[in-house]
């Protein structure tokens, strides 16, 4: 038996979350990374060379984070044939909030992503319920998570 | 800190976080470029029409009005369109690249900014006409 397709809304979802998440989390990286080698010039300038091992782990934790970040998107960036919808998707947001801020008032709220997409049934999902369908009440009690 | 070989030429950054203008406008500045700010796409065109920067590096993901339209907009007006825009997004997305160059972006850069390829892309681009200013 073929497996259920993936209803739009799950498929929407499964888009526009890497291309929210890359991007607010590559802003703060961004500050960290930033800030880090701009201490380290100046730490270099005022003759301060203790602080530049600290500084340089700083940094170094944030390149390792972007690149993470990258790795785990990978197939959405480059491989993905949804990813020019991605990226469409993600440039139609008119001012993309993090996620933390979001508060339904009209932008994007990555939480809410994540909870429709935790919700959505995954064709995985043995005995998952189609659209319109009721779900299992024992697996819906906890939240599609096997006991 | 070595100043740029276009050191003192006029850099107006659109750019909507704070964090990001603050760090990238002080790290220009050391290099002993003059920087300009603009917090939103509406008040770039503005300005770049006012201040007839050198360059603008311009965030793609701003209030009012999007990076993409400001950039349209500089390109479409006779004054402007000649001032090479770099393009800065924390999308990273495939492409997003070739998405600024239609809008008329000169160049592309992501976030976090690796400075040393930054600086190449707007030397390259600077007005050669600056440089024999830099000359003894």
């Amino acid at each position: 038996m073929s497996e259920p397709m993936l209803p739009e809304a799950d498929d929407q979802v499964r888009i526009l979350v890497p291309a929210v998440l890359i991007h607010d989390m590559r802003t703060p990286l961004s500050h960290i990374i930033g800030y880090s080698e701009l201490l380290m010039e100046q730490a270099q300038e005022a003759g301060h060379g203790e602080y530049l091992a600290f500084l340089a782990k700083i940094r170094a934790a944030g390149l390792h984070l972007v690149g993470q970040l990258d790795q785990n998107f990978q197939s959405v960036r480059v491989a993905d044939p949804a990813h020019e919808a991605a990226a469409a998707v993600s440039a139609t947001l008119p001012h993309p909030q993090p996620w933390w801020l979001a508060d339904g008032r009209g932008g994007f709220s990555l939480l809410d992503a994540f909870r429709r997409a935790a919700a959505a049934p995954r064709p995985s999902q043995r005995g998952a319920a189609r659209p319109g369908e009721a779900r299992d009440p024992e697996r819906s009690s906890e939240g599609g998570m096997t006991r | 800190m070595s100043a740029s070989r276009h050191a003192m030429s006029k850099i107006l950054l659109v750019e909507d976080n704070e964090l990001n203008r603050d760090m990238l406008s002080r790290r220009l500045e050391r290099r002993g470029y003059q920087v300009l700010i603009a917090v939103d796409g509406e008040s770039g065109v503005a300005m770049t029409l006012a201040e007839a920067p050198d360059l603008v590096l311009m965030d793609m993901s701003l209030p009012l009005l999007d990076g993409w339209e400001a950039t349209r907009r500089i390109k479409s007006e006779p004054a402007t369109r000649a001032i090479p825009v770099i393009a800065l997004t924390a999308h990273a997305m495939a492409g997003d690249r070739e998405k600024a160059m239609e809008a008329g972006c000169d160049d592309y850069d992501t976030k976090p900014i690796e400075l040393a390829r930054l600086l190449g892309k707007i030397e390259a681009l600077l007005p050669t006409a600056r440089e024999p200013l830099e000359s003894p």
